[in-house]
């Protein structure tokens, strides 16, 4: 071995090895997508090929939708323009799960409700249903009318607390038979929904199964992972009547899936929205934010759910009854009820 | 992560010391499960260490722990919050000692932990995620002191990942996988390189500067790529 004279000689080779090492950092790390108009469409298709978990449950051949959309794209494109073609072609899945979000526009797929009747009017019930005697608990709307009790929930995304729910079911105890309206509810938090349905449980109940993705594959999953939710102290056992139309989605969509398997639950309105997935987020090399479904959601008889959940009795409220403040989907359940 | 035991070494006397280590990180890390971006920031932590010479043997154990806030330059607004663990213990052979110029030369083996838990807490439902990687790497350690009496010490090491075993959550969620997958280079590419400058100040203290650049990626179907630059104040005692 030659031998080094100079200390400084050794400093200065241990110096140069070491700034050679780290100076190659930018060719061992991946480099993020271009975001030119053609790269930016390529992310979007092939994360969604890899990550979004309802291809074989709806169907869709994603790579005839890739050539049908592809062709169309050039890196001569406005960004707005890309951004319609790539909305064109995240609605092909006719999923209100999957969103894309630019600076200046958002794509959601609303198709699910907004080519069917609203079938819900609140300021119809506010005025001739809940009267001046309903009440006000965290997210629910209550009152109780010649001894049954009507309770709307108007979404799970605001948290409520477990007083609020008591406050509400101490009330609604002594009635023989409850309307529970989720009309128009466009879903929230799994905690929510679930505390909820606990308050109509009197065992422990499988309400649903989760298909988790295990790799890339459109079908590459994890076996389907039972859910059980527990009753609570003194559940509510008389006959529910559940109110439903398409706008009822995601976590409310879980909610009438999870009550349509008690004994004591009748479904009635029109089919909802479905979207029975999780989703989640995923943020383009542009910037744009999308966002899919990322599982699917069993029935507690091992059906997806994501198409909707199909009521007992469909019923829809006519716009001669909508004029005249009438909600006939209240007036049927009160019939039911009696 | 790893490469960060002993660069400070003092003059002489005791062959047991402990050091104690601030640093400041900046991590640029990729997880292509949220965004192919890069997520940059500031990790602050603290590592200690503690080391003994023995005859040819050079051993270290080393613990590390930072905590900060990464975000992506597209979204600044999108906040990512992320800790680092990382234990190691390494065992060196001194292959050379030149007394003349006061150089030492070690070659050996380490065996490092590294857990990183990620949050994308404005991202929705399965928005955390984490690595955790244990490898062994071939080291190599080269130390000059320099001065009269020596008191200045220059160190360089470097280490590779030869073979890993790596956890992260399943494809398509913040659920940990049941397994354990095991990847050499080309699965798993970690190293790191770290250079310091000691000065002794008294008999029992050596003070210093470091810099550290550590490096993994996996490349599984979860990819996840860090890269981290560190700034670190040396503070060693002899015990």
């Amino acid at each position: 071995m030659r031998r080094i004279r100079k200390p400084y000689t050794v400093i200065s080779i241990c110096l140069l090895l070491f700034f050679a090492a780290t100076s190659c950092k930018k060719t061992l790390q991946t480099s993020p997508p271009g975001t030119s108009a053609v790269e930016t469409f390529e992310e979007l298709w092939t994360f969604m090929d890899r990550h979004y978990a309802l291809f074989d449950v709806k169907q869709i051949e994603w790579k005839m939708i890739y050539d049908k959309y592809r062709s169309t794209v050039t890196n001569a494109m406005t960004e707005a323009a890309l951004f319609e073609v790539c909305a064109d072609m995240l609605e092909e899945l006719k999923d209100g799960h999957v969103t894309l979000i630019s600076p200046f526009k958002t794509f959601t797929y609303e198709n699910f409700y907004r080519l069917f009747p609203t079938n819900f009017n609140y300021p119809n019930i506010s005025a001739n249903y809940l009267g001046s005697s309903s009440k006000v608990s965290g997210p629910f709307i209550y009152t109780i009318k010649q001894g049954i009790g009507y309770l709307y929930c108007k979404s799970f995304r605001d948290d409520y607390t477990n007083e609020d729910l008591e406050k509400v079911f101490n009330e609604l105890q002594s009635t023989t038979g409850l309307i529970l309206d989720i009309r128009s509810n466009t879903g929230g938090k799994a905690g929510n929904v679930n505390r909820l349905v606990q308050k109509f449980l009197d065992k422990k109940t499988l309400v649903k199964y989760e298909l988790v993705k295990s790799g890339p594959g459109h079908n590459q999953f994890l076996l389907p992972n039972a859910y059980y939710l527990e009753p609570t102290a003194i559940p509510y056992s008389n006959p529910v009547i559940v109110l439903t139309n398409r706008t009822c989605f995601s976590a409310c969509n879980d909610f009438a899936s999870y009550m349509n398997y008690l004994p004591q639950v009748t479904i009635l309105g029109d089919q909802t929205g479905g979207g029975g997935s999780i989703p989640n987020n995923y943020i383009l090399a542009n910037g744009w934010t999308l966002q899919y479904s990322s599982t699917i959601t069993l029935s507690a008889d091992k059906i997806p759910i994501d198409a909707g959940i199909t009521p007992d009795i469909y019923l829809n409220i006519s716009p001669i009854d909508e004029t005249n403040g009438i909600d006939p989907l209240i007036e049927k359940a009160f019939l039911l009820l009696k | 992560m790893a490469a960060n035991n002993l660069f400070c070494q003092p003059p002489g006397g005791s062959n047991t010391q402990f050091h104690v280590r601030p640093y400041l990180l900046f991590d640029k890390t990729i997880d292509k499960h949220f965004s192919s971006v890069p997520a940059t920031g500031f990790i602050p932590g603290l590592q200690l260490a503690a080391s003994q010479e023995r005859n040819n043997l050079l051993l270290e154990v080393s613990m590390r722990y930072g905590k900060g806030t990464l975000s992506f330059s597209e979204k600044k607004q999108l906040r990512i919050s992320k800790s680092l663990l990382t234990a190691t213990a390494s065992i060196l052979y001194k292959l050379n000692r030149r007394e003349e110029t006061g150089s030492d030369l070690h070659a050996g083996l380490m065996i490092d932990f590294v857990r990183a838990d990620k949050e994308y807490s404005d991202l929705i439902n399965f928005n955390t995620s984490f690595e955790t990687i244990a490898s062994t790497s071939l080291v190599g350690d080269y130390m000059i002191k320099i001065g009269s009496n020596r008191p200045v010490s220059f160190r360089n090491r470097a280490f590779i990942a030869i073979l890993s075993m790596y956890r992260q959550p399943v494809f398509g969620s913040s659920v940990a996988s049941d397994s354990w997958s095991v990847g050499s280079i080309g699965e798993v590419n970690k190293w790191g390189d770290r250079f310091s400058v000691c000065k002794a100040i008294t008999e029992r203290l050596n003070l210093g500067l470091g810099y550290t650049w550590e490096y993994y990626r996996l490349n599984s179907e979860r990819e996840t790529i860090s890269s981290m630059h560190s700034l670190s104040i040396e503070i060693l005692f002899k015990l």
